[in-house]
């Protein structure tokens, strides 16, 4: 019998994924373990791979298309199967789960690490799937925060569904561009932080002059000895990890009954390549040296360029930096990553005239604007993190150690 | 009048629903004081539960002797001895009162022997042997529990005509009861007095006996006492209570037919009646319906600092019901908001053979609207309950579409210890995937549950 390649759910609130590269063409042959495609989905790609030893007969889907979970990608032909095994395609049945020798569908990971997980009832997720409901924007009302079955079908009594939902009026010039998946990732994100978080931002200014030839010191030498590319950013991440040490209630979630300090300090990066937005995850960032996160981070560019970035890359991150300087921004306030309960934005920096005493003296200035979860936090831990900040940026030789 | 106490919380009533208040209560932080007019441990400790209990093992063993000979153990004679078991009841109450006492004190929780009456809603009355004295307390939690009713029969008062509590303390055994009422309680003690010789009938006025649990349970108890000897009289009217010739006369009417007969001891169990009399609910202004208390679901009474839990709400009539009803109840009283559910509250009925039920029964789901699939599977194909000589079954109601398990029934040995699982799989919201996905340790009962929840898959292997 031939078997079907299905489109594998990446993480658990993954409904549908857009096929990038088919690595196999039709006629192939195929492998056990070989990857036939990628896939992409909440902003990674992924590589699928084959649990059949066979021939790639037929390919369903085309690159750009957006598959439901579990939906067939291409039909494999076993070994033993005859030509009569393929009369409609349409009559080709998966081979069930229990009787195929092999393994499940490798990804690169199964579910994101820590405060990604979602705590529901098995019946809540089997209610979600089918009303497609995201659990990611409930607020459980079970045991410990759990998410039940009565949370489901209310927020989907409260929430119909956008296909419910009459079609916009189409006017003649309008153009329309379909959601790619990352952008619907990143409204569902933004939309989410919207809902459940109360923002504050402020700002304040930094004397970046030291960093910055802290920084041109550093950074032909490390090209030379280290192969590496140091930018600013590296030096922002072990600043801001360090002051997230210190106050480490900006590095935390809120639970329905608690608030969790997060064990590890993971901060994320967001990046524009290729006019696409990132957020790779350097972990551990007060443990790891300014050579090691800059080392880091080039890598991420690296991958987010060639589209080789994953999941794993992009989750448990647990603060988040945006560097706006580069775009002639004076200073943003930025969304926070929800569940994440800070993020720092950095502005461009400017070279000005400033009084030392009676002296003028030239600085470079920067505006960082903090944005805070005011549920969380409140205006004096925000400041005591800011100025610890701008103590280490100021006196950047610390970063070193 | 003696000096007002003032406290945080006053608890009225010393059971299962009191006790763990007052516990929680003051664990928390709160100054405590509990009142009871009786024995603390209440009507599960001291005339329920316990007592019943060990009655139970009486029977269950005196059933087990009955039948070893086909074990190949053959007992010449069984002497059964009922003051020898009353005493060794007696013993294993006293020693649980005791340790409710020794935890109530460890936790500095006042305990005040006498009966409490609302002045206001902020004061309670409480006459000690000795005096009386007022309290003030914040809160008030009202779990005064219930007694065994009394219907308005003729002759109810007569001599050899007792109730649960005196049945649990019995000088001697009766040659023949019978018992009024086959709800839980009287279908526990028929079942126990027939195991220990003595010839029962029971009279109920329903059609069927032990009524809230699943019909199909009903039956197979129905069935199953009958078999064991006892008589099952249903749609039967008790008229009145007489004497004749030194024995009890019950006369009956079942539909037109009028009948009589015979006992040497009447046990009356048709139900209980709300201990609210004494508590002058109206001073304190809290609303009752013939004497049972009404609650909202966070255990509030229609007074916003007096709650009520237990018996006397007239619910559900369970200790580990009251045990979950105080929990929530000192909750909200502690600013944390919580609701009471009912949806898992197993049921645990101590015949022979035992009944344990979580969730709804078959009528229930389907009387919900739910779409209802039925997999019932047989204990004869479970090895354990085979050598135990246990016949029964275990039940699942479950959604179709979802597989949501909406109620489990079980009939058999062990059924009762059953329910802690299926009430873990209920509260937790697990499907039959997730039930039958447990690995379930062989040989046991438990097998069963797993059994049955493939069964309603379709994907069943011992049957």
């Amino acid at each position: 019998m031939p078997t079907e390649l299905l489109m594998p759910r990446v993480q658990p609130a993954m409904q549908d994924g857009m096929i990038v590269k088919w690595l196999k063409k039709e006629g192939d042959q195929i492998k056990k373990g070989e990857v036939v495609v990628e896939i992409t989905s909440e902003k990674a790609s992924c590589e699928v791979e084959t649990f059949h030893d066979g021939i790639l007969y037929k390919i369903l889907a085309n690159p750009g298309d957006v598959i439901p979970v579990n939906n067939p990608l291409a039909i494999i032909q076993l070994a033993g199967d005859k030509p009569e095994d393929f009369p409609g395609l349409e009559t080709v049945k998966p081979v069930p789960i229990i009787v195929v020798e092999g393994k499940q569908i490798q990804v690169t990971s199964e579910t994101p690490n820590g405060n990604g997980k979602i705590k529901a009832s098995p019946l809540a997720r089997c209610l979600a799937a089918e009303h497609g409901v995201d659990l990611a924007s409930l607020i459980g009302s079970g045991p410990g925060g759990r998410i039940i079955k009565q949370d489901v079908l209310q927020y989907h009594q409260s929430h119909p569904t956008v296909a419910k939902q009459a079609p916009a009026m189409q006017q003649q010039d309008d153009k329309r561009i379909p959601l790619s998946i990352i952008r619907r990732e990143t409204t569902r994100r933004l939309q989410l932080s919207k809902d459940n978080v109360i923002p504050v931002t402020s700002v304040t200014e930094i004397n970046l002059t030291g960093l910055l030839d802290l920084y041109k010191s550093c950074k032909e030498l490390w090209r030379d000895v280290y192969k590496t590319n140091l930018t600013l950013n590296a030096f922002f991440i072990k600043a801001v990890a360090l002051s997230l040490k210190r106050h480490e209630l900006l590095n935390s979630t809120l639970d329905s009954d608690a608030i969790v300090i997060k064990g590890s300090i993971n901060i994320g990066l967001a990046m524009n390549i290729d006019d696409q937005l990132y957020v790779p995850v350097i972990r551990n960032s007060d443990t790891i040296t300014v050579l090691e996160i800059a080392q880091r981070v080039s890598l991420f560019a690296q991958k987010a360029k060639d589209k080789q970035l994953t999941l794993d890359d992009m989750s448990g991150g647990t603060f988040t930096i945006t560097n706006v300087g580069p775009f002639d921004v004076q200073f943003s306030t930025p969304v926070i990553a929800y569940p994440q309960v800070g993020i720092l934005g950095i502005g461009t920096i400017n070279v000005r005239p400033v009084y030392q005493g009676d002296d003028i003296v030239k600085q470079s200035l920067c505006y960082v604007s903090l944005t805070y979860d005011h549920r969380v936090i409140d205006g004096a831990p925000a400041a005591g993190f800011r100025k610890t900040l701008k103590e280490l940026l100021e006196k950047p030789f610390v970063l070193l150690n | 009048m003696s000096i007002t106490t003032s406290y945080d919380v006053a608890v009225i009533g010393g059971g299962p629903g009191g006790y763990v208040a007052a516990l929680r209560a003051a664990q928390s932080g709160a100054k405590v004081c509990l009142i009871e007019k009786q024995d603390l441990g209440g009507t599960c400790l001291n005339v329920g539960c316990i007592p019943t209990k060990t009655f139970y093992k009486a029977a269950h063993l005196l059933n087990e002797i009955k039948g070893s000979a086909e074990l190949g153990i053959k007992v010449e004679k069984t002497n059964f001895d009922m003051p020898r078991l009353v005493s060794y009841k007696n013993g294993v109450v006293a020693k649980l009162v005791q340790g409710v006492a020794y935890l109530l004190k460890k936790n500095n929780v006042t305990v005040i022997k006498g009966v409490a009456s609302f002045a206001d809603k902020n004061t309670l009355e409480v006459k000690t042997a000795q005096s009386a004295t007022r309290i003030n307390a914040k809160n008030i939690i009202i779990a005064a529990g219930s007694s065994n009713a009394k219907p308005p029969i003729e002759g109810i008062d007569g001599k050899n005509v007792i109730d649960s509590t005196q049945a649990l303390s019995l000088e001697k055994l009766p040659g023949e009861i019978v018992v009024i009422g086959g709800g839980v309680i009287g279908a526990e003690l028929a079942c126990i007095f027939n195991s220990f010789g003595a010839k029962v009938t029971v009279l109920e006025m329903l059609p069927a006996i032990v009524n809230g649990v699943d019909h199909e349970c009903q039956a197979y108890l129905a069935k199953s006492m009958i078999a064991q000897g006892i008589s099952l009289l249903t749609n039967s009217k008790v008229l009145a209570i007489k004497d004749k010739d030194g024995r009890k006369q019950i006369d009956y009417e079942c539909g037109e037919r009028k009948s009589n007969i015979f006992a040497d001891v009447v046990l009356v169990a048709i139900g209980r009646a709300p201990n609210s009399a004494q508590l002058g609910l109206e001073k304190g202004g809290v609303e009752s319906k013939k004497g049972w208390i009404k609650v909202n679901s966070a255990m509030q009474t229609s007074v916003p600092n007096i709650y009520a839990i237990g018996d006397a709400l007239g619910e559900q009539m369970f200790a580990h019901a009251a045990y979950e009803e105080a929990e929530v109840a000192v909750q909200n009283i502690l600013g944390n908001p919580c609701k009471m559910k009912y949806s898992s509250v197993p049921k645990a009925v101590f015949t022979n053979p035992e009944i344990g039920c979580v969730g709804l029964s078959e009528k229930e789901a389907k009387d919900k609207g739910y779409d209802v699939a039925v997999a019932t599977f047989p204990l004869h194909g479970n090895g354990r309950a085979l050598i135990d000589g246990g016949e029964g079954f275990v039940k699942i109601v479950s959604e179709r579409k979802y597989h949501e398990i909406l109620g489990i029934h079980i009939v058999g040995p062990s059924a009762t210890e059953l329910t802690g699982e299926v009430s873990l799989a209920i509260t937790s919201e697990l499907r039959l995937e997730d039930l039958a996905a447990a690995i379930h340790a062989h040989p046991t009962i438990s097998e069963a549950v797993k059994e049955a929840a493939l069964l309603a898959m379709g994907r069943q292997i011992h049957c």
